[in-house]
C-alpha cells in the first residue's frame, strides 16, 4: 500500500510543519520507506497523479485561505485514491469543517467533543502523538528547572499561574514562551525556546505544567470546549517529563494513569503538596518520568496512530495495507 | 401511519454550546423502529434536504434564536411538525408566537406546557448512554473526589456553594462555576482557577461517575423578564443518574419525585444545613451511595433516555393527518398562478452603461413574461451602497441603502443578507436567476437556497475566477487562468495594484456553487474553464450549455453579386477589450487601399482621439446602434471583426455577423474560437496579431470565391434563436419551481427571515480577498503605468456618468479604503 501525506495548509505557512515529518516516518515506519511520501498543499495533485497512492492523508489545519481541497478531491476521484483528512486543530478551528465535511471519504479529529459534531459519518477520534526520533531523552539527566513551561501566556494560563504563584515563588520556576505578564509573574519571561532543543527543556526540568489553550479562532457555531490535550502533552511525556495537570477534565487519563505516568491536581493546597513531594524525592519522581515515558513509546508515537489510520480504512473503506 | 417516519430534525439555536442534546436525539432517533431517515440539518440546507428527501415530519429542538420563516417553510413542507421547546420558562414569551408555526408542542417545563395549548405536552430533559453512561467505580478508591458540582453561575448556585465552603474544607471537593456577562461577578474563597473552568458535557458526565457526591442545584435566573425557576429539572439530573453519579438535589427549585424515588434513586436536601449534614452522611455510607446510585442509573435507562422521549414525541405526532406535501421528483405542471422570477445583477438595459448581460435579461424578460412575474435586484447606478428592485417594466419599486459599501462585492454581508432575504419572502419568489454578482454580497445564494427557493447561475464572464472578470493580467494580456498555478494570480493581483488572495476567492466560489441548481454556461468553452476552476462543481449542481439567444429572427443573404467595395465590419462597443489596439494597426496598414471599414458601437473619448489623429479615410463610425439598423447595415459587409482579447464567454455579436450572411474572423480565445470552424464557417487568428488579420482580409477579398463558401457554410444552427432559447429556460424555471415545491411555501405575509452566511454554517476570517499588499511593485514603470490606468479609468468613469457622479464615486472610494484601514 502506498500513502500520501499532504500538508493541509501550504508549508511555508505552517508552523507545526514538523509533525508532517512525523507523521510520515510514523506510516514508512509500517509500510516501508518507499511507499510513503509527503507533499506541501500546492504540489498535491502533482504528487497524486506521479506517485499513484491508495490513500492521501491531508493533516493540519483547514483554516487558512489557501487550504481549499476541491482539486485534490478531483484528483483523488480520478485515480481512486481514498481521501482521508486528520485536523489537528480542533475544536479552536472547528467552524471550518465545511471545508473537508464533503470530501473526506474519512476523518480523524485530534478532540474527542469535537468528533461527535462533525455531522456526517465516517469521523473519528485521533489524539496527537511524539515522535521518538525527536523527543526522546534520557530521563535521569541532570535537572536544573525545578518547574517549567513554554507556551503563549493565554488568558486561562495566566489566571492558573496567577493562582499557583505563591506555590510558583518558593521554587526555581522558569516559564518561557510569549504573552506573559513579567511584572505580575516574574518568574515568566517573554522569550521563545526553538522546537528543536524544547525537549531538552523537558528533560531538565523536575516538574513541567501541562496547560491546555482556551483562545479559540473559530468555534462560535457549538462553542466546544476542548477535550483532548494537545502534542505537547505527548511530547513532553516522551522527553521524560514529569506533568502536573490542573483538571478540567478526565480525558488526561486515557492517556496517562493517575499518580503513575501524570499528576493531577485541583487546588493550590494540592498543588504544594504534590510539587514538594517529587522536588523532595528524586526516586518517585523518577519512577513517574520513566512510566510516562514508557507509556508514551508504547501509545503514544505517531507509528501508532499511523496504524489506527490504516486500521481505520481497512475496516470502513476495504483497503489493506 | 403507515409509512415509517422520515424526519427532518433542526435545532434552532445559532450559536449552540449543548448542542450534544440535539445529536442525542438524533442518535435516538436513528435507533428507533419506525424511523426510516433522520436528516439532521442546519438552517443553510434544512428545507433543500426536506423537500429531496420528502420528508414527513419536521423536528425543531430547542426554540431559541429560530428562523420563523424558515420553520414555517419546513413545516409546510414536511407536512406534520413538531417543537420541543428547551428553555421554557426563561423564554415562554416568545416561544408562545413560535408555538403557533407547529402542529404539537413538546416543552420542558410542566407549567408551561398547561399554557400552550391543548397540542402541548409536557417532555423533561433525559441522558444519552452515547455520552453519559459509566460503571459504577469497581473500589472506593477510585473516587478522586467527594463532593463535585459543575455549572453555569446562576446567583442561586453562588450563593449556595458560598455557604457550603467553610464547612467542606477538609474534603476533596472539584467546583466549576463558569459564567457569562449576564450574571453578576463573584468570587470564592479558593483562587478563580479552581472553579473558573468548563468541561466538555461527556466528561462531566465522567467526573460526576467519580465522585462520592454530586450537587444537583436548579436554575434560578431569567434575563428575559419570563419566571426564572423552572418546574422540571435540568438535563444534568438525568445526565449524572446514567452515570452512575450520586446525587444530592437541592429540592427548593423542581419536583423530582416524578423522576426519581427519593430516598431509592436520589436524595433530597433542604437548605445548607441539611446538606452540609447529608453530605457527611453519606460520605459515611458507601453502600448507600453505591445502591441509590445504580437504581438511578436503572431507572435512566428503563425511563430517561432520549430513545424514549423521541418515542414519546413519535407516539403524537402519529396521530396528525399529513398537510399537502411538496413533491419530490421533478415534473413539469402549469402554474396556478404565475410564478415570480428574481433576477440579480449588476444593471438592467436602458441604464448606461449596459451591454450583453442586460440584453440577455431583457430578452429572457420579454419572451417570457407571459408566463413569469420578473423582478430585478440590482446597484443604484454606479453607487455601492444603493440598490433597488425593480419590476418588469423597470420601474423602482423599492430602494436599499446599505451601511457598508462595497467595490466588486463582499464575501458576505449582514445587512444585505437579511435585506434579500426579505425580498425573497415579501416578493414570494419563486426562483433567484443570478446573472450577476458584480457588487453584491457573493452569499446571496446560501440565502435563496436556506429559503428552499431554487437558483440558476448563467455566467457571462469569469468574476468567479477573478475581480478581473475577462481575465486580463497586470501584463494587459489574457492571463491564461485557469490554467496557470494559483501563485500566478497571487502575484498577478499584487502587481496590479489588487493585493489578495485568489485562493481565498475560489474557496468561497466553491462552496457557493453547491447552492445553485443550474449553472448555466453560454459555451462549451466556459464550461471547460469553470470545471477546470471548480472541479467538483458538478458533484454538487447541474451544469448545462446553451447559447445566448439573437434577438430576432434573421436569416443569411448572401454578398451582392455585383458589389464592388469590400467592407469590413468592427460590431461592438470599440474598446481594448474587444481588439481596438490591433483594429487600430490593421486600419493603419490598410488605408491606402479599398477596403472600407465600419465600426459599430461606442468609442471611448481615448479611440476617438487616437482616429481622429490617423485621419482615415476608409473608415465610417456608426456609433452606438439599434438592432434593426445595425443588422440592416452589416448586411452589405463582407467581414466582421472579433478580435477580443480574453476569452469571450459567447460574442453575440458573432451570431448578428452571422445572421446578416457576413463571413467573421475571430482570435483563438474563448468562445468565438470553438463556435468558428476555421475556413469553413470562418476564420481564426491568433490573438494580438493584428498581421494575421490583414492577410486574412486581403486574402478573402482576392479570392472571391473562397469568401463565397464561407458565406455558404453559414447556416441557422450556428446561433440560437430567441424562442428554442426561450424554450429551454422556461423547461428549466419549471423543473426547478416544482421539484424545489417554492411555489408551495411561498407566502406574502410570511415572517421576515433574519439569516445570514454564519447561519448556514459557513465561516469565514475576513468578508474580502483583498489584502494589503505582500510588497511594493517591482519596478518603476509597472507604478507609472498603474497611475496612467487609474487617471485613464476616472476619465473614462467622467465621459461616462458625468462630473458630479465622479466625485461620489472618489468619495466612496476614499471611505471604503478608510474603513478597511480602521478594520
Amino acid at each position: 500500500m502506498k500513502v500520501l501525506i499532504i500538508g493541509a495548509m501550504p508549508d511555508h505557512i505552517n508552523r507545526n510543519l514538523a509533525m508532517k515529518s512525523y507523521l510520515t516516518q510514523g506510516f514508512a515506519e509500517i509500510l516501508g520507506p518507499g511507499q510513503v511520501k509527503e507533499t506541501g498543499l500546492y504540489f498535491a495533485c502533482d504528487l497524486l497523479n506521479s506517485f499513484k497512492p491508495d490513500m492521501a492523508v491531508v493533516f493540519g489545519s483547514c483554516m487558512p485561505h489557501e487550504s481549499e481541497y476541491s482539486f485534490i478531491k478531483k484528483c483523488c476521484n480520478k485515480l481512486d485514491v481514498a481521501l482521508v483528512f486528520w485536523m489537528h486543530d480542533d475544536p479552536y478551528e472547528f467552524d471550518f469543517k465545511y471545508k473537508i465535511a464533503d470530501y473526506a471519504d474519512l476523518i480523524f479529529t485530534n478532540d474527542r467533543w469535537a468528533s461527535y459534531h462533525y455531522g456526517r459519518k465516517n469521523v473519528f477520534h485521533l489524539p496527537m502523538a511524539a515522535s521518538p526520533a525527536t523527543h526522546h531523552r534520557p530521563v535521569d539527566g541532570q535537572k536544573s528547572i525545578d518547574i517549567f513551561f513554554c507556551g503563549v501566556g493565554f488568558e486561562n494560563r495566566l489566571t492558573l499561574l496567577d493562582g499557583l504563584k505563591p506555590v510558583l515563588e518558593q521554587f526555581n520556576t522558569q516559564i518561557f514562551g510569549d504573552g506573559w505578564d513579567e511584572k505580575n509573574l516574574p518568574f515568566t519571561k517573554n522569550q521563545r525556546i526553538p522546537n528543536a532543543i524544547l525537549p531538552d527543556y523537558y528533560a531538565k526540568s523536575k516538574i513541567t505544567l501541562n496547560m491546555g489553550r482556551n483562545l479559540h479562532y473559530a468555534n462560535e457555531r457549538y462553542m466546544l470546549t476542548p477535550s483532548t490535550p494537545g502534542p505537547r502533552t505527548f511530547e513532553a511525556g516522551m522527553s521524560g517529563a514529569l506533568q502536573m495537570f490542573f483538571v478540567d477534565s478526565l480525558e488526561i487519563t486515557d492517556y496517562y494513569k493517575p499518580d503513575e505516568e501524570i499528576i493531577l491536581f485541583n487546588n493550590v493546597r494540592d498543588f504544594e503538596e504534590k510539587v514538594k513531594t517529587f522536588i523532595n524525592d528524586p526516586g518517585k519522581a523518577l519512577r513517574i518520568r520513566k512510566a510516562a515515558q514508557k507509556r508514551t513509546l508504547r501509545d503514544h508515537t505517531y507509528k501508532k496512530r499511523a496504524e489506527t489510520i490504516l486500521k481505520t480504512s481497512a475496516l470502513q473503506l476495504g483497503l489493506s495495507f | 401511519m403507515d409509512d415509517k417516519w422520515k424526519i427532518l430534525l433542526l435545532g434552532t439555536k445559532k450559536r449552540d454550546p449543548n448542542y450534544y442534546i440535539c445529536l442525542a436525539i438524533e442518535d435516538a432517533l436513528n435507533k428507533n423502529p419506525d424511523v426510516q431517515l433522520v436528516i439532521n440539518a442546519n438552517y443553510g440546507n434544512a428545507i433543500d434536504k426536506a423537500v429531496r428527501h420528502s420528508c414527513n415530519l419536521f423536528l425543531a429542538y430547542g426554540g431559541e434564536e429560530m428562523d420563523m420563516e424558515v420553520c414555517r417553510r419546513l413545516a409546510v413542507a414536511c407536512g406534520r411538525s413538531a417543537i420541543w421547546f428547551t428553555e421554557d420558562p426563561y423564554e415562554f414569551s416568545v416561544n408562545q408566537e413560535r408555538a403557533q408555526l407547529f402542529d404539537i408542542i413538546f416543552t420542558n417545563d410542566k407549567a408551561s406546557s398547561l399554557n400552550y395549548g391543548p397540542n402541548a405536552h409536557h417532555l423533561p430533559f433525559a441522558a444519552s448512554k452515547k455520552f453519559h453512561f459509566f460503571h459504577y467505580p469497581e473500589k472506593d478508591e477510585n473516587f478522586l473526589y467527594d463532593i463535585l458540582f459543575v455549572g453555569t453561575a446562576w446567583p442561586n448556585r453562588v450563593n449556595l456553594i458560598k455557604a457550603l465552603e467553610p464547612h467542606i474544607a477538609d474534603l476533596r471537593y472539584k467546583f466549576a462555576l463558569p459564567t457569562n456577562n449576564l450574571l453578576p461577578p463573584f468570587s470564592l474563597k479558593q483562587p478563580k482557577f479552581t472553579y473558573n473552568w468548563r468541561t466538555p458535557n461527556n466528561e462531566l458526565a465522567r467526573m460526576a461517575n467519580l465522585s462520592k457526591i454530586t450537587l444537583m442545584l436548579g436554575r434560578e435566573f431569567s434575563a428575559s423578564g419570563n419566571r426564572a425557576k423552572a418546574d422540571t429539572p435540568g438535563p444534568r439530573l438525568f445526565e449524572t443518574a446514567m452515570a452512575c453519579g450520586f446525587q444530592l438535589l437541592d429540592d427548593s427549585i423542581s419536583d423530582f419525585s416524578s423522576y426519581f424515588t427519593i430516598g431509592k434513586e436520589t436524595v433530597t436536601f433542604s437548605g445548607v444545613n441539611d446538606c452540609i449534614e447529608k453530605i457527611k452522611f453519606y460520605l459515611e455510607r458507601p453502600d448507600s451511595r453505591k445502591n441509590i446510585a445504580i437504581n438511578a442509573q436503572k431507572r435512566a435507562l428503563s425511563s430517561h433516555t432520549y430513545d424514549h422521549r423521541v418515542q414519546e414525541i413519535l407516539d403524537a405526532a402519529s396521530t396528525l393527518s399529513p398537510k399537502a406535501k411538496i413533491p419530490a421528483t421533478p415534473h413539469i405542471h402549469f402554474h396556478s398562478k404565475k410564478p415570480t422570477i428574481l433576477m440579480v445583477s449588476h444593471n438592467v438595459e436602458g441604464t448606461v452603461p449596459f451591454g450583453g448581460v442586460e440584453v440577455y435579461q431583457g430578452m429572457i424578460k420579454n419572451s417570457l413574461l407571459d408566463h413569469y412575474n420578473f423582478l430585478f435586484f440590482i446597484p443604484d447606478g454606479p453607487s455601492v451602497t444603493d440598490y433597488v428592485l425593480k419590476d418588469a417594466d423597470y420601474n423602482t419599486l423599492k430602494r436599499f441603502q446599505f451601511d457598508y459599501s462595497v467595490e466588486d462585492g463582499v464575501f458576505y454581508n449582514r445587512e444585505r443578507e437579511t435585506t434579500f432575504g426579505k425580498i425573497l419572502v415579501d416578493h414570494e419568489v419563486s426562483l433567484v436567476h443570478f446573472q450577476h454578482l458584480f457588487r453584491h454580497a457573493f452569499s446571496l445564494p446560501f440565502i435563496a437556497k436556506a429559503l428552499g427557493i431554487p437558483t440558476i447561475l448563467t455566467i457571462h464572464d469569469y468574476f468567479l475566477l477573478c475581480h478581473s472578470y475577462n481575465l486580463i493580467g497586470y501584463q494587459g494580456r489574457y492571463c491564461q487562468a485557469p490554467f496557470i498555478p494559483p501563485t500566478s494570480c497571487d502575484i498577478c493581483l499584487n502587481a496590479s495594484g489588487h493585493p489578495g488572495s485568489q485562493y481565498m476567492r475560489h474557496g468561497f466560489f466553491s462552496e457557493m456553487l453547491k447552492k445553485i441548481d443550474l449553472i448555466h454556461l453560454n459555451s462549451s468553452n466556459t464550461y471547460e474553464m469553470i470545471n477546470a476552476s471548480f472541479p467538483m462543481a458538478k458533484s454538487f449542481s447541474r451544469m448545462e450549455v446553451f447559447g445566448i439567444p439573437v434577438r430576432k429572427p434573421y436569416r443569411p443573404c448572401r454578398s451582392k453579386v455585383n458589389k464592388k467595395v469590400f467592407s469590413v465590419a468592427i460590431p461592438g462597443n470599440f474598446t481594448r477589450l474587444k481588439g481596438a489596439d490591433d483594429v487600430i494597426q490593421i486600419m493603419a496598414n490598410l488605408r491606402h487601399t479599398d477596403i472600407q471599414f465600419h465600426i459599430f458601437g461606442h468609442l471611448t473619448k481615448h479611440y476617438n482621439d487616437v482616429i481622429d489623429k490617423m485621419k482615415f479615410k476608409n473608415l465610417t463610425i456608426h456609433g452606438v446602434y439599434d438592432e434593426d439598423s445595425l443588422m440592416k447595415t452589416l448586411s452589405a459587409m463582407d467581414v466582421s471583426l472579433h478580435l477580443s482579447i480574453w476569452p469571450e464567454t459567447y460574442c453575440i455579436t458573432l451570431s448578428e455577423a452571422w445572421q446578416c450572411g457576413v463571413v467573421p474572423i475571430v482570435t483563438n480565445l474563448g468562445a468565438p474560437a470553438r463556435r468558428v470552424k476555421h475556413n469553413e464557417t470562418g476564420i481564426i487568428v491568433p490573438p494580438h496579431s493584428p498581421g494575421h488579420v490583414v492577410f486574412e482580409i486581403l486574402k478573402l477579398k482576392n479570392n472571391p470565391d473562397l469568401h463565397k463558401k464561407l458565406q455558404e457554410n453559414i447556416t441557422n444552427n450556428l446561433w440560437i434563436e430567441n424562442s428554442e432559447h426561450a424554450k429551454w429556460l422556461a423547461e428549466k424555471y419549471n423543473a426547478l419551481i416544482s421539484s424545489s415545491g417554492s411555489e408551495k411555501f411561498s407566502k406574502a405575509d410570511g415572517y421576515d427571515p433574519e439569516l445570514s452566511l454564519a447561519d448556514c454554517n459557513i465561516f469565514l476570517l475576513q468578508d474580502t480577498w483583498k489584502a494589503r499588499p505582500v510588497s511594493p511593485p517591482m519596478h518603476v514603470d509597472t507604478v507609472k503605468k498603474r497611475s496612467f490606468f487609474y487617471i485613464q479609468k476616472a476619465l473614462d468613469y467622467y465621459h461616462l456618468y458625468g462630473f458630479r457622479a465622479l466625485i461620489g464615486r472618489l468619495a466612496d472610494e476614499g471611505r471604503r479604503r478608510i474603513q478597511r484601514r480602521i478594520n
